[in-house]
């Protein structure tokens, strides 16, 4: 005996010899996809795309511009960490990216400090072996927006290699003893009101 | 009245490819479609009957297929809005059935875009009737012994036609249980209908194409 098809027990089911409300449901769902893309499938693509294009010149033109800085990384085997705003020049209203590159160190804490000596902390102990940490081009997802509290201005940046989770008490500590465990790079970023 | 009527701004988004507006005309027209492909016409100057689709599942791939070509972006485009979209629609559905039924071999008539205009609609035969009335006893006597939270998986989701999601927020229940729950009827039906005895079908029957 033939068993009934899943349509069909739709329909008995809803008590009328038409497109169940389930099948209906699906139905349009599947014209829609064919015939109307929803609008962020539409863009989010060549959005991504874009988006990707500029993190990395952002990020190649840092690393190029790092060069002529004395706070870059010394050596190539170092770490390191590149510095990029998503609109250049960095000003107040865009965000901050981070590309850290450890060598042997797996947490890496960031703290910016100001002209007038105050310190804004970005990270603290973030795991770079994490697989949210950073994204497959190796920039941090996680960014930082230069909004008033920020503030503008130029600022040094120092990021703090460790090879254990420490909070910003020993991150100051560290920075200021110079252990030889750790690694410490200097940036200098400017942000623009 | 039709959903173009007097509604520039409609069309406009139709003719767009605007998803709300596809949705809506989607849920405007379906009924309609899956009627004529149901139920079949006649063109009486050619003396020629086309029979409704006895499958539902090739019924539903056929509705489908209807909006998908209605859809496309050169009918949408070819839609000018001073005709009626039902009677446009219906025409796409009935020059589907026709390259059917020549694809099946059942009918070898050349019939032209005109005449799909002038078409007398069919009936469900006494047949068709009577074996619907049959199913639908039997479903009714099923959904009888439900317990309570299926009966109002039925009532909710079948009778009122509501999403899983709204379901799920009407029970207080998650919309993994709505879907458990839904196959738990659906799967119930079929093993109640299949113990009923020799004659229950898989689709509801139909002569073919002649």
């Amino acid at each position: 005996m033939t068993r009934p098809s899943k349509p069909l027990v739709n329909r008995l089911l809803s008590r009328r010899n038409a497109l169940s409300a389930p099948d209906k449901e699906a139905m349009r769902e599947r014209v829609l996809a064919a015939s109307a893309p929803a609008p962020w499938s539409r863009w989010l693509r060549p959005l991504l795309v874009a988006a990707t294009a500029c993190l990395l010149v952002g990020v190649f033109w840092v690393a190029h511009r790092r060069g002529d800085s004395e706070f870059g990384p010394r050596g190539s085997a170092g770490p390191s960490l590149s510095l990029t705003c998503t609109k250049t020049p960095c000003a107040l209203g865009t965000q901050l990216l981070f590309k850290p590159a450890a060598a042997t160190q797996r947490y890496v804490s960031v703290v910016a400090l100001a002209g007038d000596g105050r310190a804004v902390w970005y990270f603290t102990s973030i795991d770079l072996e994490s697989n949210d940490t950073l994204t497959e081009g190796g920039v941090m997802r996680r960014g930082v927006e230069l909004d008033a509290a920020h503030g503008a201005g130029t600022f040094e940046v120092v990021a703090v290699f460790t090879p254990t989770p420490v909070d910003q008490a020993q991150v100051k500590h560290l920075v200021e003893t110079q252990e030889p465990a750790v690694s410490v790079v200097r940036q200098t970023l400017v942000v623009e009101p | 009245m039709t959903y173009f009527d007097d509604r520039r701004d409609r069309l406009d988004a139709f003719r767009r490819g605007d998803r709300a507006v596809l949705a809506e005309v989607f849920e405007v027209y379906v009924d309609a479609v899956t009627q004529v492909l149901q139920c079949g016409f006649r063109i009486e100057h050619k003396q020629l009957t086309v029979r409704g689709i006895d499958d539902v599942e090739k019924e539903q791939e056929l509705t489908q297929e209807v909006f998908l070509r209605a859809f496309s972006e050169k009918a949408r485009l070819g839609f000018d809005g001073l005709r009626p979209y039902r009677p446009y629609l219906l025409q796409i559905t009935r020059n589907l059935m026709i390259d059917e039924a020549r694809r099946a071999g059942l009918i070898q008539a050349i019939v032209s875009a005109s005449e799909l205009e002038d078409v007398a609609s069919l009936e469900p035969s006494a047949d068709e009737v009577l074996e619907w009335r049959r199913l639908s006893e039997a479903t009714a006597e099923y959904c009888r012994g439900l317990n309570a939270q299926l009966a109002e998986i039925v009532r909710l989701r079948f009778d009122l036609g509501l999403s899983q999601r709204d379901v799920a927020k009407q029970m207080n229940v998650s919309r993994r249980q709505v879907r458990t729950w839904e196959e738990a009827v659906r799967d119930g039906l079929t093993e109640f209908l299949e113990s009923r005895g020799p004659s229950a079908p898989s689709t509801v029957l139909k002569e073919g194409a002649s």
